[in-house]
């Protein structure tokens, strides 16, 4: 008696088995099965003897590792993304395939031809504009106090006295920035 | 004083090079710009005007 079952039937049943084949995986174009059997969704053909494919989707839905085999050249996908068209937040960045890309950035209007902008985490470029800010607010704060002693020594100690008042609060507002750049700067 | 904002021939928006501008370098026939993460732009032309109390910068593009 024999256990041997069908091609088919193994497939349809789950039925761990062997492809007797070289596993050779080629590109082909979707929706072209010359000869082809279904998985669920997906589509399997085999070509002759001892070759198999996989669909391009099926291959990527189950992580199995497979070359684009393109030579820098646009490449048109058919799963409704493209993967070298991608966006960054606002920004919006388009990526040719020879050897430059341009980039369009939204939130500054110009193109770059020869580096990346804006690929960079955003959250470092706001730590170190704040971190660039609260040292920037602290030399304001000290110009203010000098201008208040000019105005002290013009005679007006009234204005000086407000002026003063006014750099408190100011550093108070720069404390409370430092205090929240300190939070955010992540641990060395 | 402040971190400044760099045109291209003049002030409009797409005329942007660069943003937060820290450094400029001029050079050569080349304005080097570098901003507060230290990217770096560079213009082939010379800096037309430099407004610092309204963060403005123009670099008037050679041919």
């Amino acid at each position: 008696m024999s256990n041997e079952h069908d091609h088919e039937y193994m497939h349809a049943h789950g039925i761990p088995h062997d492809h007797d084949h070289d596993h050779a995986h080629h590109h082909h174009e979707e929706g072209e099965h010359p000869e082809h059997h279904h998985h669920g969704e997906y589509h399997h053909h085999h070509e002759g003897e001892g070759e198999h494919e996989h669909d391009h989707a099926y291959m990527h839905e189950h992580g199995i590792p497979h070359d684009h085999d393109h030579d820098h050249e646009h490449h048109h996908h058919e799963h409704g993304e493209h993967p070298d068209h991608h966006h960054h937040g606002e920004g919006h960045h388009h990526h040719d395939h020879e050897g430059e890309h341009h980039h369009d950035h939204d939130h500054c209007d110009h193109d770059h031809c020869d580096h990346c902008h804006g690929c960079e985490d955003p959250k470092a470029e706001i730590l170190a504009l704040m971190k660039y800010m609260v040292g920037h607010n602290a030399a304001h704060a000290n110009e203010l106090a000098t201008l208040a002693q000019r105005l002290r020594e013009t005679g007006d100690t009234r204005a000086a006295e407000q002026v003063m008042t006014a750099v408190t609060d100011f550093e108070k507002g720069n404390m409370r920035l430092s205090t929240v750049l300190a939070a955010l700067t992540p641990a060395k | 004083m402040c971190l400044s904002t760099v045109y291209k021939n003049e002030k409009k928006p797409g005329n942007e090079v660069l943003t937060n501008v820290m450094l400029i370098e001029c050079a050569d026939g080349f304005v080097t710009l570098t901003d507060i993460m230290g990217r770096e732009e560079k213009v082939k032309g010379a800096v037309a005007s430099a407004d610092l109390t309204g963060g403005c910068v123009i670099v008037k593009e050679a041919n």
